[in-house]
């Protein structure tokens, strides 16, 4: 979510922001999103192990944004009139926030079993950037 | 065999489907609008604002590899079809193979230009030797007045090719011959046009594809194929020289441009047929008409959200102006 962020950045973590590559910490074996700076539970600069996900996770929280989003997430606003913003908890332990899709935002629910998907995230000096969303997992 | 190893020719092992979740009717359409142009189609499909050829590409594919079973890593080659690629230039099969997490040595093709490259797609993976991840994925986009733009759906297909697939190719047969002037998107323009006139159009979509289903040894009576809208199927199956029973997703999708006649594929097998004659058409015109044997599970299904007019009108990019007018 949110702010500028360049394209040399955002090609830095394609394989985070795609499939939400993650960091094993070699000392505690906690994991970290994105697989880099320090460890989220023993706070150690690490080298992590990266690994990818299942993808799957529950929700933690979630938002719902009606109006004065950042402005690279107005048109998406235009579009679908609201954007439900959650804090996921991926099965592999990792939290991380993200835009939900292809669902009702105002359904989205503490506790929902969500699974990542890959739309646009917003575009900047002419080039699209993609990356994870999550969706209610539907059996 | 003799004891030379001969490789097994590549069949469809994967099968993944995409649609978008918000749909509109033609009911819809005609109270707002007063009329709705698209013939045989009762509902379509209509991408997310964070939705776009890429994605739903992504979406497909990742079910048919699942589908299938394989690991991305192991895919050697990726074929991307669609008439409306997010860019004019620039590989946006590449961006593709990132979101699947294919390997960097991937082969990767986009074909673009004819709404017939999904099945072309199709065709060249059955010839490739490894694993092919085949995606077609189309969101056809004309002038709101204009019938191509009536009937654009939205929605992506993929197969997944590996030597132990289940579903093979029977034979294959192709046919060009030039209809200058019918659907073509000029340079630098977002939407389709046509030259509007309708028996040349009618006949530059039945004759070719008669020619090229026509000169298959053994087709088969279960015809899928190209649908810019619900009727023109029909049309063309009637000039076949066999009673066609045929298969197309423009009732419930829409147009659904390069992805529309492996829609139509689908279609059939979700019907329990368990072999099609798969008829690609492009304007300009070319068809690739091929014969498949076997079939797979596939469900069109999915949780949807029927949504009015001018909401329909913002997720497709149209503008309404201060005097109720729509570009
Ligand atoms: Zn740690």
């Amino acid at each position: 979510m949110g702010a500028y962020t360049s394209v040399p950045t955002w090609w830095n973590h394609s394989d985070s922001r795609y499939r939400l590559v993650c960091g094993e910490c070699p000392e505690c074996g906690a994991v970290s999103f994105p697989p880099s700076g320090a460890c989220t539970d023993c706070h150690e600069r690490v080298e992590f192990e990266e690994f990818e996900p299942e993808g799957t996770g529950t929700v933690l929280s979630v938002t719902v944004i009606e109006g004065g989003a950042p402005p690279e997430f107005a048109s998406l606003l235009a579009t679908e009139d609201a954007i439900a913003v959650a804090v996921v908890e991926l099965d592999e332990g990792a939290r991380l926030p993200a835009m939900m899709a292809d669902c009702d935002p105002h359904a989205v629910a503490r506790g929902d079993r969500v699974e990542r998907v890959v739309r646009r995230i917003y575009e900047q000096e002419g080039v699209v950037r993609y990356g994870s969303k999550f969706r209610p997992v539907r059996e | 065999m003799t004891g030379t190893d001969v490789a097994e020719k590549n069949a469809i092992a994967g099968v993944g489907v995409y649609t978008p979740r918000y749909r509109v009717d033609a009911e819809t359409f005609i109270e707002a609008w007063g009329g709705f142009e698209a013939r045989g189609v009762a509902a379509k499909s209509v991408a997310a604002g964070d939705e776009d050829t890429v994605t739903m590409a992504a979406e497909a594919a990742e079910r048919a590899l699942a589908d299938a079973d394989v690991d991305p890593e192991s895919v050697t080659a990726l074929r991307f079809a669609t008439t409306t690629p997010t860019v004019e230039e620039f590989d946006v099969g590449a961006t593709l193979a990132a979101i699947l997490g294919l390997p960097t040595s991937v082969a990767v093709s986009v074909d673009t230009q004819s709404t017939g490259a999904g099945t072309r797609a199709l065709r060249a993976g059955f010839d490739d030797e490894g694993t092919t991840l085949v995606v077609a994925s189309d969101a056809p986009f004309a002038a709101p007045d204009d019938a191509v733009d009536h009937a654009a759906g939205a929605g992506a297909v993929a197969f997944l090719l590996t030597a132990e697939g289940t579903v093979g190719l029977r034979e294959a047969t192709t046919y060009t011959e030039e209809f200058p002037g019918t659907r073509f998107r000029g340079h630098g323009s977002a939407t389709v046009e046509r030259y509007e006139a309708t028996a040349y159009e009618r006949h530059a979509f039945s004759g070719p594809i008669a020619a090229a289903v026509g000169s298959l040894d053994d087709p088969e009576t279960a015809v899928a194929l190209t649908a810019p809208d619900g009727s023109l199927p029909h049309r063309a199956a009637r000039a076949l020289d066999f009673d066609a029973d045929v298969y197309h997703a423009a009732d419930r999708f829409g147009d659904l441009g390069a992805a529309s006649a492996l829609f139509g594929l689908v279609t059939a097998w979700d019907d329990g047929v368990d072999a099609v004659t798969l008829v690609g058409y492009g304007d300009g015109a070319t068809v690739d008409a091929l014969v498949l044997d076997g079939r797979l599970d596939a469900s069109l299904d999915r949780e949807t959200e029927a949504i009015g007019y001018a909401e329909y009108l913002r997720k497709r990019g149209h503008v309404v102006t201060d005097d109720g007018g729509v570009n």
